[in-house]
């Protein structure tokens, strides 16, 4: 394509602007859409039909999802922190949605490419436990305390290996941004020399979204529903959405970092090449569904982790391996130059 | 030892965990080629589940050839009812036979037991296939009177092959 336009187009201040209403705006069309999926292939996982009512084999279920929600009165509990309660849910959907600024879609469409958008990102992400702690602590209810004090142990723990897994592409890539760790791949995926890291990075993505089979801050044999126990209509919702933008965001840091980014698969060879008339962003959004179908599915499948056995695979298992592959690809970069 | 190793070979290459995997998928996968093979649930009132033959739901009370009611109010149903649901009404007719005039089913005190049906001489009162009892009025309805239930013997088609009419 004519790369000197598509930088000239790149300047203009119109264009991030109009990137930024695109991602936003498909972020959160994506969150009921997701919803529908989610809810649709764990009832046909589980011999169910699932939702069939809403429109098509139930497709606008999310959007009526929401606006019961929009509708719904926002109850504030007697003993609740006020302003804490009322912030805690704007803190942990605000860091998932700019999380999504740094993430490259495609050669030409990426909101802005910082060098240090990895950190960026384990950062912004860290800001938005803050939102689940606040969340259980100003609720005064001792399930959402429980669920937000088992969620900061779960994400402290499983922070360090999502950093550590990170490391490893990090060293093959050379650099922190992400446009360049996709360039680096255009040959081939950081999955195959990787796989340990990748391994470690999906069982910490899964703990890092508080979803099952990590899903303890919100176990709803336990706790009723965790840390957002005591909140109703959009608040809830906000929740809502910030789980399923963060699912999305580290899929897509996945993508990214692991699977290549927008470039098409067995790169090596030439005859591989055609694969490029298929535009990037398909190949990312492929990949990015395909991770976010596994979520789904691991979820379906597997039961719910106890508390100590969490912590055991987190810091006994996940941390040195990753620590191990620190060093090996240290060894083997230092051999091969 | 070969136990241990076992163990750890299972531990390490996630077999178990790939296992459940595959058994989920492939339910999804020929959910999605087949689904009524597959799925048990059904959208309930566009498919309704059909009664098994000895179902025992709604009671009906049957008309003979002529179209008139087949009861003739010997109240052997009230007698047998276990849960005393049913009250038969009768009175003098003109020429000194016996006429049922009400006949009243509590809903909520039957069992569904079946006994009325099996102790009536005249077959008149069944206990059908339709199992659809719910309604929006109030309780008081719950009473079920005469025409109702002559009402659900007309519709035949329901216990056609359950009662020889």
């Amino acid at each position: 394509m004519g790369s000197d336009l598509v930088k000239m187009v790149k300047f203009l201040w119109g264009y991030s602007i109009l990137q930024i209403v695109i991602v936003m705006g498909f972020t959160l069309i994506m969150v009921p859409f997701l919803t529908w999926v989610e809810r649709k292939v764990i009832g046909h996982m589980q011999v169910r039909l699932g939702p069939m009512r809403v429109g098509f084999h139930g497709i606008l279920q999310g959007i009526a999802d929401g606006l019961k929600l929009l509708l719904k009165e926002n109850i504030v509990p007697s003993g609740a922190d006020r302003p804490i309660f009322m912030l805690a849910p704007i803190l942990s959907l605000v860091p998932a949605l700019i999380a999504f600024c740094v993430i490259p879609f495609d050669t030409w469409f990426y909101i802005t490419d910082i060098n240090i958008a990895v950190l960026y990102i384990l950062a912004v992400s860290s800001v938005g436990t803050y939102g689940i702690i606040l969340a259980g602590w100003s609720s005064n209810s001792k399930y959402a305390l429980l669920g937000a004090l088992r969620s900061a142990a779960q994400v402290i723990s499983y922070e360090l290996a999502i950093g550590m897994a990170l490391v490893g592409p990090l060293m093959l890539a050379g650099t922190f941004s992400l446009v360049g760790i996709t360039e680096a791949q255009s040959r081939h995926w950081f999955l195959v020399p990787q796989i340990t890291a990748f391994f470690i990075y999906y069982v910490a993505m899964l703990a890092e979204t508080n979803r099952s089979p990590f899903d303890l801050p919100e176990a709803e044999t336990e706790l009723v529903a965790g840390f957002h126990v005591e909140y109703s209509g959009m608040r809830f919702a906000y929740f809502f959405i910030a789980e399923y933008a963060n699912m999305m965001l580290v899929s897509s840091m996945a993508t990214v970092v692991f699977l290549g980014g927008w470039n098409p698969p067995f790169q090596d060879w030439e005859a591989m090449h055609v694969l490029k008339v298929i535009p990037g962003v398909f190949w990312f959004f492929g990949k990015m569904m395909m991770l976010l179908f596994s979520f789904i599915w691991v979820r379906s499948t597997f039961p719910r982790f106890r508390y100590d056995q969490l912590m055991r695979l987190g810091w006994k298992f996940l941390i040195p391996l990753a620590l191990a592959n620190i060093i090996v690809t240290g060894i083997v970069l230092a051999i091969t130059g | 030892m070969s136990g241990r190793l076992k163990r750890f070979i299972r531990t390490i290459t996630l077999i178990d965990l790939l296992k459940g995997l595959a058994l989920t998928g492939s339910v999804w996968v020929r959910s999605i080629i087949t689904p009524s093979r597959v799925l048990v649930t059904r959208p309930y009132p566009e498919v309704k589940r059909p009664a098994f033959p000895a179902f025992k739901g709604h009671h009906a009370l049957l008309r003979g050839e002529d179209g008139a009611i087949r009861c003739v109010g010997c109240g052997i149903c009230a007698g047998v009812c276990p849960a005393k649901a049913i009250s038969v009404y009768t009175e003098e007719g003109d020429h000194h036979e016996k006429v049922v005039t009400g006949y009243e089913i509590n809903a909520f005190r039957c069992i569904y037991c079946g006994l009325c049906q099996e102790a009536c001489p005249k077959d008149a009162i069944v206990l059908t296939r339709l199992y659809e009892m719910a309604d929006y009025d109030d309780r008081g309805l719950y009473i079920w009177k005469m025409d109702r239930l002559l009402k659900v013997g007309d519709k035949k088609p329901l216990f056609r092959d359950q009662i020889d009419l």
